[in-house]
């Protein structure tokens, strides 16, 4: 998992029927120090945040599994809110 | 699965269910001469590891799927174990 902050929302009317109904949110990575990391992408939402949020995210098929139908699309899915990050 | 040094931790209150009562640490993967390699990252902690500790991570869903026993894993980066010893044919580090 990564960290990263909440930047936007994303909305797209006409989607496949898989993603129907998922929060789509614009996440910028970043390092542990909070500087940015990669380019910015686009992840479903599991834990109801929103834009200027710090969380914490995972991509890949692991991402696709938090939605209730595990047959989907989706690359990154946010997995909670970070409220301390101690180095 | 590959070499890691324990950086920090986060707190998280609000998680998703499936990360509920795990501890989340970041990590920095290592070469094997425990030069950085790579940007850090967070990985639950299976084993009791700690800032500072060398640890032995898996960066994987099916890894998940084996060591929690999820059928549809959302956690793919583990630690699996705390290094005690590499033995490099350059010599060993501790």
């Amino acid at each position: 998992m990564h960290i990263a902050r909440v930047i936007g929302t994303l909305v797209a009317t006409q989607k496949v029927e898989s993603l129907r109904g998922q929060k789509l949110l614009v996440i910028q990575p970043l390092t542990p120090t909070l500087e940015n990391s990669g380019r910015a992408l686009v992840a479903v939402d599991t834990v109801r945040v929103g834009p200027g949020d710090l969380v914490y995210f995972v991509r890949g098929r692991e991402a696709a599994h938090t939605i209730d139908d595990k047959f989907n699309p989706a690359d990154a899915a946010i997995m909670g809110i970070v409220d301390r990050i101690d180095l | 699965m590959y070499i890691a040094l324990v950086i920090g931790d986060v707190v998280s209150s609000v998680k998703y269910e499936t990360l509920k009562g795990h501890k989340l640490l970041i990590v920095q993967p290592l070469k094997p001469d425990r030069t950085p390699d790579g940007e850090p990252l967070m990985a639950i902690d299976m084993v009791d590891a700690g800032p500072g500790d060398t640890v032995l991570i898996v960066d994987q869903g099916t890894a998940a799927r084996q060591v929690l026993e999820m059928q549809y894993p959302t956690i793919r980066t583990l630690i699996l174990g705390v290094v005690d010893r590499i033995d490099l044919a350059g010599g060993p580090t501790e």
